[in-house]
């Protein structure tokens, strides 16, 4: 039991320091200033009456896409990975169905998906922190072990947009909802996204990442601008504790279309329910235009007391999770129990207690 | 689209559906070739919209604007609704049910076998099996229009689904069949089907009905015209002490004995030892009852008689065989009878108020028998006391004349009298054959047809609240029990352990509708709710007491407004002199007192005023 005091005091040591640190801030309203100073205005979301919606989207649909990935099994490579995106509209399309969904499997121990890890770590040398040395094993194995995470990664981006595209054509909805913000979308899919940037101009969708938590470190370099002290009392200054509580609940911080704080997209911060942590929303340059009735509609859909993500959002993230419940079911109804014991269970699984 | 989700077992799986709500014991099959598409029966539903759940802490309800938004861009919520059912295989598998396995309603002719046993020509057609309606669509002809439905709201309405047609012919394997179910669930109206169904196939029965409800004469209103049947030839009401009554000549000591047991509740040992050592086969009522009488004379004055005889010769003729009468009763039964001449009364005293009350003529089953002959039904009417005296003698009887009847075809004896197979029907079984130690005439001879009946071609139908207090070896000997809504929990749980209802329809027992029975038999081999058809008939209509007594005495009222009104004024002083009057116009005697009160009684409703005259007050029409 000694233990847990000695960590508890330790706990109480940081809480301490934290809360010696809050103290120093400046208040809410230097903050906001200098936010208006340097980022953008603060702006008041509207909740949208029907007729207004409506108006909006003149009978087109709403698209939401989200993907999923499940591990099965131990460390690599005795792992299976069961991807699954989604694609949801609101509208049926002319055969009838609503959505469109991509499923794959993926696992170092399949032939062709190994192969693909091979491949992988040939082209992404550079990029891989370990030398994968034909003669050392251990560290042949941690490369391809790391290789394997990044194509998992891409593949479940590669998938959510290929399903987007395909929605996008089958639907020409007027909204589309991505779960996440653009740079993860575009940084690890390459030409995949030039592609689905020109499906959505084409078909006239306005395309939204709707960021549930904030994990970009952007504001505070422009907040120095203004001043240096105004971050004072903050331990870091990443956006999201920058933002913490700054806006009210419908409020957003509508950035300057000429200065944007990322470089390819347009980024708003915004907070559509009544937790105080805020979010974000990337919109493609060519369209932040559109961004007043993208937030003033998001903001409708979003409940008041949720955690602050749109429910349509919700809805799809819901129907393109696999539970685990499910990734059991299927695991052993379709494998060998012998093939699961000698490959894939993990010694965890086999604890008692 | 149906399909099986989640986990199943060899017997159990959900059934899940978007657009298709699922009805409670319907039957659906799971396509799945290798097992033979099984069939299964829903044993549970379920609905719920994964995007409305409860509220809780970490799931707070969508605010309605929310869902307004999304609704405007071509989402309803409200039809995200899941329908899911718990579904039983009628015949367990193997291995677990295919999950993933897609599911669809049968065609008629693929669970013809399992739902019809018997046409309903050949059958008693009871009521339409719950959850059959879309089964029902491509049905054979014979099976439709052949047990229309009714409810308080909606009245006679067509059938809705595939008739339950209960095989009773297969009961000479297994026998017997109970109805269990409080009031108001629908027990008489079952039981009246039965009945009803029971004449239309001619089976001759015996009905003890002790609420005075079974006739057949008054049609149920607003049937089908081609539903509607008469019964008047085919059923006669006797009433016990009257048309029937025992043979005091065919009773044993024995007999007496449970007879005064149930007609007076107690009975000491000694007046039973009395009983029967005083009786000789063969008595009559009155050999039987003089005998008694004088035996307790020649108690009360035993010194005298024996006295008496021993100077026999000195006496008359007359006083001769007196003396020498009570003499010999002494010698003879003195000592069995304990010496005491107040339980010899207390007998007498039994046995007269049975005879009072006609309960010994020599009507006999007679009426029964040729009712019999006749293929009728008999319903026997009488308190539930009388019953109780009259079931055991009737039925002990008819039973016999069967059983030496079939008896005699067996052992190839000569065949005095034919005597058909019967049916015996009792509400409120539980008193003729009580549980545990509680005495009743009947019982005895209803466990034995309960137990043997079968052999013999003699059936029963029992029908009770109160199925805990039934005999136990009567109860485990009905292979056919219908159990309508039943709440006590006593019962509940006699009904599990003797029938094979699953728990999920137990839970329900105590929510069934009036009219829904879940009937359970070995002759079906499995559980089937079933709704009631309309009766063809209903029990004449009582009026409400209480209504009663209301219209009673308004006409009352009426008629002696008749008789006032033409004679007003009236004079208060000398009301004697209308009352002639008055009584003849009314058409009963009314004496001075009551015709005073009753025109106060007008008075006071505002038709008559009392006005003062210089002669005393007088009463005019207001």
């Amino acid at each position: 039991m000694s233990g847990l005091f000695t960590l508890a005091k330790e706990i109480q040591g940081l809480n301490v320091t934290l809360q010696q640190k809050r103290g120093e801030r400046k208040g809410k309203n230097a903050l906001r200033a200098g936010l208006e100073a340097s980022v953008g205005e603060f702006v008041r979301a509207k909740k949208l009456s029907d007729q207004e919606v409506r108006d909006l989207f003149e009978g087109r649909a709403l698209v939401g896409v989200d993907g999923s990935v499940n591990q099965f099994g131990s460390q690599y490579p005795y792992a299976i990975h069961l991807f699954k995106a989604l694609a949801k509209s609101t509208v049926a399309g002319r055969d009838g169905t609503s959505s469109v969904e991509r499923v794959k499997m993926f696992s170092a121990l399949d032939a062709d998906s190994h192969r693909a890890v091979l491949h992988f770590m040939q082209q992404r040398r550079e990029e891989l922190r370990v030398a994968p040395q034909e003669d050392r094993l251990i560290e042949r194995d941690l490369a391809e072990q790391q290789a394997y995470q990044m194509l998992v990664d891409q593949l479940m981006v590669e998938m959510e947009l290929q399903a987007a595209i395909e929605a996008v054509e089958k639907f020409r909805p007027f909204l589309l909802l991505m779960d996440g913000g653009f740079s993860r979308l575009k940084g690890k899919s390459g030409e995949l996204w030039d592609q689905f940037v020109e499906t959505v101009t084409d078909a006239g969708t306005i395309v939204v990442g709707v960021i549930e938590e904030v994990g970009s470190y952007r504001l505070k370099s422009r907040l120095d601008e203004v001043d240096e002290r105004l971050l004072d009392g903050f331990v870091r200054g990443h956006d999201r504790e920058v933002l913490f509580n700054l806006l009210e609940t419908g409020e957003w911080l509508k950035t300057s279309v000429e200065r944007p704080i990322k470089n390819e997209f347009y980024t708003v911060f915004t907070r559509f329910s009544d937790q105080p942590q805020a979010g974000a929303c990337d919109l493609l340059r060519e369209q932040a235009d559109r961004v007043d009735d993208v937030v003033n509609f998001l903001y409708t859909i979003t409940p008041s007391k949720s955690r602050g993500i749109p429910l349509w959002l919700d809805i799809v993230d819901e129907q393109a999770r696999l539970t685990r419940k499910q990734v059991e079911m299927i695991m052993k109804g379709n494998l060998d129990q012998e093939i699961i014991e000698s490959f894939l269970r993990s010694q965890r699984e086999r604890r008692d207690f | 689209m149906m399909q099986i989700v989640g986990q199943t077992t060899q017997l159990e799986a959900w059934v899940a559906s978007r657009a298709r709500k699922f009805q409670i014991n319907e039957i659906l099959i799971i396509e799945e070739r290798d097992q033979g598409d099984p069939k299964a029966e829903v044993v549970e539903t379920m609905t719920f919209n994964r995007y409305i759940p409860l509220a809780s802490e970490q799931n707070q309800f969508v605010d309605e604007g929310v869902l307004s938004g999304l609704r405007q861009v071509g989402f309803a919520i409200e039809d995200e609704e899941i329908n899911l059912a718990k579904v039983r295989l009628i015949e367990e598998l193997t291995i677990p049910i295919k999950v993933g396995a897609m599911v669809r309603v049968p065609r008629f002719a693929e669970v013809e076998s399992l739902l019809v046993k018997r046409r309903p020509a050949q059958g008693l057609t009871l009521g339409v099996i719950q959850g059959t309606a879309e089964i029902a669509k491509d049905m054979p002809a014979d099976l439709l229009g052949v047990a229309p439905l009714f409810d308080k709201e909606q009245g006679v309405r067509a059938q809705n689904g595939v008739p339950f047609v209960f095989d009773y012919r297969s009961m000479d394997q297994y026998p017997h069949i109970g109805i269990f179910g409080g009031s108001g669930s629908g027990k008489s109206f079952g039981t009246r089907v039965l009945l009803e169904e029971i004449m239309m196939k001619q089976v001759p029965a015996v009905v003890f009905d002790p609420h005075f409800e079974l006739s057949f004469d008054q049609e149920f209103p607003g049937l089908p015209e081609e539903f509607r049947q008469s019964f008047k030839k085919r059923f006669v009401v006797l009433d016990a002490g009257v048309d029937i009554g025992i043979e005091f000549t065919e009773l044993q000591g024995d007999d007496i004995v449970s007879l005064l047991r149930a007609s007076s509740g107690s009975i000491t040992d000694a007046m039973e030892t009395a009983i029967k050592a005083v009786h000789k086969n063969r008595d009559s009522y009155l050999s039987y009852s003089t005998r008694l009488s004088n035996l307790a004379e020649a108690l009360d004055n035993e010194a005298d008689i024996r006295k008496s005889h021993g100077e026999l010769e000195h006496l008359n003729p007359d006083e001769k065989e007196r003396v020498s009468t009570l003499y010999n009763l002494l010698k003879t039964y003195k000592d069995k009878v304990g010496g005491f001449a107040g339980t010899l009364r207390s007998v007498m005293r039994r046995m007269h108020r049975l005879e009072m009350e006609g309960v010994f003529t020599s009507a006999g089953t007679k009426k029964v028998e040729e009712a019999f002959m006749k293929r009728q039904l008999v319903v026997i009417r009488g308190s539930m006391y009388f019953l109780n005296v009259f079931a055991f003698y009737v039925v002990r009887k008819l039973y016999r004349k069967r059983r030496e009847y079939r008896d005699s075809i067996q052992k190839g004896r000569p065949i005095e009298e034919k005597f058909p197979p019967f049916i015996i029907i009792t509400d409120e079984a539980h008193n003729f054959a009580p549980k545990g130690d509680v005495p009743a005439p009947a019982k005895g001879v209803l466990k034995e047809i309960a137990q043997e009946g079968r052999k013999y071609g003699v059936f029963l139908v029992f029908a009770t609240q109160r199925p805990a207090l039934l005999d136990d070896t009567i109860t485990a000997q009905l292979s056919t029990k219908m159990v309508f809504r039943t709440v006590r929990s006593v019962d509940i749980s006699v009904i599990k352990e003797e029938t094979d209802i699953t728990p999920e329809e137990a839970s329900r027992l105590p929510y069934l509708p009036s009219g829904t029975a879940f009937i359970s038999s070995a002759i079906t081999g499995r559980t089937n709710s079933v709704r009631i058809r309309v009766s063809k008939t209903t029990s004449p209509h009582f009026k409400n007491p209480f209504e009663e007594l209301e219209e009673a005495f308004a006409e009352q009222d009426a008629k002696l407004w008749e008789a006032i009104e033409p004679i007003l004024p009236i004079d208060a002083f000398n009301l004697n002199a209308y009352l002639t009057d008055v009584s003849r116009k009314a058409g009963r005697t009314l004496g001075h007192d009551e015709l005073a009160h009753a025109l106060e009684e007008l008075c006071e409703q505002g038709r008559v005023v009392q006005e003062s005259t210089p002669f005393g007050s007088r009463y005019r029409k207001a």
